[in-house]
């Protein structure tokens, strides 16, 4: 069973310490099983474009650098400090294309997070 | 005795199932290959289609008595159905307002809730997600569509024979509740016949396929292997590194910017093979017709890949570039889709069949901004983007599918994306335990790739299963094939020669013992060592599509691969690789 987390770090440095603390050989190659993303400074804010596509207002970008792992069992506890569960989208910017990890994924997040999983009120559900 | 007959194992990929590939020898399945990739993937399939993983995310997809809710119908099950058997249901509502079935479901992104249905004492299907109050009312008397409300990206109605139809709805979702609605009128008592519902991601309904307590996946799923037939009617193991798909939606184009253009879903037959292409087309108002994705952030810079599924409409050309992303290079290209050609330098056309050709260009991203867009054009030529005149532009149109950027200097398989970027893992086939098979002191390897690039260091070949005695076949950068042998961590043999190139097929046999190594490519001898010791400090115990130790992975298609413990003779190595 994989385990698909989201992380964000201070900075890239911040990030890449902890990655290569789960193992690297001689020649930079992971030793270990884990899959990583590296997101980066993702877009909080979108830009604004004229009709021919030229910049108005630059995005706004993080300040977290972010990292998504799909870990190969349960994830390592010493990256707890650095876990998160955006909201409101749920599955964030991006996912593993493993339709039982994110299953996983958002039942997990359901049990932290229900409110960002509102019940439909009677109105909704005429 | 024939060459064959001197292999131990023989790998021909033609047959798999989740977690393993088979091979020819041994007849026992000793030799058969652990696969795995811990994501959903798609490939080629023998009819020539995009093949991609297939879900129901609903739970008793055909058991209405269990996992819905009722609101004040009824459901009786023992109905002859569309497809013969005995399974539909009676869904009876009272003379009442607010009849319906309902199942909550936790998904993300674009989804399709299709149910088989046929009319009874009432004619109307209503399909919704209470949750955004999106519906879409079906007429089962005639197969039309009555009414559409909070503007679904698509319904469908499909006359699947009998007076059963197939209707479906499109819609972009998070927590969504999904209803059946047997009728809209509240003073109307009566039925319909209902059957195999599902929920899946996309734009359209694909196969149906039954859940009970848990949803289901099927096709390319996780730790399925890919026989994939691009190009050939013998398919090749396909072996690809991890890539990520940035474009959020790589199907659905309702988030892109859009500039002077009419775009229509699901409005021509895919490379996929199923009716989810894009029309898209100039409306008139400008000179100029383009789509944009919203912003893209990249964590670094270097070499990308764009690549578009293409198929000429009223108009023969596309431009494909590069809006933000200051410095970059190569950032727009030029494509002939009448004629499959692009005049750019760094671009590329695959043929897909159907008039479809998947359109490639390699951009290089500057680390002085990384983020931007892409966007693509229905340009006047293959040198301009604008038409003489908006009226000229009026009507001008190609299809699209499948928008895709990810990091790398090439193009591999499609990932289809929903709502957020996805990544596909590395694809992984080994076999540990086979000592039996291998003999320590000579052997030979032997492979069959047209490799799609040269990229890295790839290997495949034997080992000790911890790296310190190892003899591969390595395909590295830029154009470079060769055999090494690692004994006891020390290099004994590394032939090899270059000036190879993706496209192309090769046929390469490695063969060693003491003193006596030889690579052979495509019939000739390319390189010897007669200076080398073949004595390993540990039994050799695996083969592998890497470096013996998991990394330096095989990252192209594989055709064929034999491993004989015996050193073949130079007239069988030639033999044996000659094209």
């Amino acid at each position: 069973m994989n385990t698909f987390r989201k992380y964000e770090f201070g900075s890239q440095g911040a990030a890449t310490t902890k990655i290569n603390a789960l193992g690297v050989d001689e020649e930079g190659n992971p030793t270990h099983s884990h899959s990583i993303v590296r997101l980066g400074h993702i877009v909080v804010t979108e830009g604004t474009y004229d009709d021919e596509g030229e910049e108005l207002t630059a995005p706004v970008l993080s300040d977290n650098y972010c990292v998504d792992m799909l870990w190969s069992g349960e994830p390592d506890p010493s990256w707890e400090a650095q876990l998160v569960w955006p909201n409101p989208n749920v599955l964030g910017v991006h996912v593993f294309g493993s339709s039982s990890a994110i299953r996983e994924y958002i039942s997990t997040v359901k049990s932290i997070h229900p409110e960002y999983f509102p019940e439909p009120s009677e109105e909704d559900l005429i | 005795m024939s060459i064959y007959d001197k292999a131990s194992l023989v790998l021909i990929p033609s047959g798999t199932k989740t977690s393993k590939v088979y091979s020819q020898k041994p007849v026992s399945g000793d030799g058969d290959f652990t696969f795995s990739r811990s994501t959903a993937a798609t490939r080629v399939n023998a009819d020539g289609n995009i093949e991609k993983e297939t879900q129901n995310l609903l739970l008793q997809s055909n058991s209405f008595d269990t996992s819905w809710t009722k609101n004040n119908v009824t459901t009786t099950s023992g109905q002859s159905g569309y497809d013969g058997s005995n399974d539909a249901w009676l869904l009876s509502k009272g003379a009442a307002a607010f009849t319906n079935l309902i199942q909550s479901v936790t998904t993300s992104g674009v989804n399709t809730f299709s149910v088989y249905a046929k009319s009874g004492t009432l004619t109307q299907l209503t399909l919704r997600d209470s949750a955004t109050n999106i519906y879409a009312r079906f007429n089962l008397s005639d197969g039309s569509l009555i009414t559409t409300s909070g503007s679904p990206i698509a319904t469908s109605i499909e006359d699947v024979g009998s007076g059963w139809y197939r209707c479906s709805i499109t819609m972009s979702m998070s927590s969504a509740s999904l209803q059946i609605y047997p009728d809209w009128n509240q003073t109307t008592a009566g039925n319909i016949y209902i059957q195999d519902a599902q929920l899946e991601q996309g734009l359209v309904a694909r196969d149906y396929i039954e859940t009970t307590t848990a949803a289901v996946e099927g096709g390319i799923t996780d730790n399925v292997p890919r026989l994939d037939y691009t190009d050939s009617s013998c398919p090749a193991l396909l072996l690809e590194p991890q890539r990520t798909n940035l474009i959020t939606h790589s199907e659905y184009i309702g988030g892109y910017t859009n500039y002077a253009s009419t775009d229509t879903h699901n409005d021509l037959e895919s490379p996929e093979g199923v009716e989810n292409a894009v029309l898209f087309a100039g409306d008139g108002s400008q000179s100029q017709v383009f789509l944009s994705t919203p912003d893209i952030t990249l964590s670094s810079a270097g070499s990308y890949t764009i690549s578009v599924f293409a198929k000429k409409g009223t108009n023969d050309y596309m431009q494909i570039s590069l809006d933000g992303f200051v410095g970059a290079g190569n950032g727009s290209a030029y494509f002939d889709l009448e004629n499959g050609t692009t005049p750019t330098s760094g671009a590329s056309v695959e043929d897909y069949g159907n008039g479809w050709y998947r359109c490639i260009v390699v951009v290089t991203i500057a680390a002085g901004d990384l983020v931007g867009k892409i966007a693509l054009r229905v340009s006047s030529s293959t040198s301009s983007f604008f038409f003489s005149s908006a009226s000229e532009a009026n009507g001008k149109s190609i299809y699209i599918y499948g928008v895709q950027f990810e990091q790398g200097s090439y193009a591999t398989s499609y990932i289809p994306t929903y709502g957020t970027s996805v990544t596909r893992n590395a694809d992984a086939a080994l076999k540990t335990g086979v000592a039996d098979l291998i003999n320590d002191g000579e052997g030979s390897l032997y492979m069959e790739v047209t490799p799609t690039n040269f990229e890295g260091d790839q290997r495949f070949g034997i080992s000790d299963n911890i790296g310190a005695n190892r003899i591969v076949l390595r395909l590295f950068n830029p154009s470079n094939l060769q055999l090494s042998c690692v004994i006891g961590s020390s290099v004994q043999v590394s032939i090899s020669n270059n000036g190879y190139s993706a496209g192309n097929t090769y046929k390469i046999a490695g063969a060693w013992k003491d003193n006596d190594a030889v690579i052979y490519i495509n019939g000739v001898q390319v390189a010897t060592d007669t200076n080398c010791n073949i004595t390993p400090s540990n039994p050799l115990t695996r083969i592998s599509f890497d470096n013996g130790v998991g990394s330096a992975k095989w990252e192209n298609p594989v055709s064929q691969t034999m491993y004989f413990p015996t050193r073949l003779s130079n007239e069988e190595l030639a033999e044996l690789t000659t094209i």
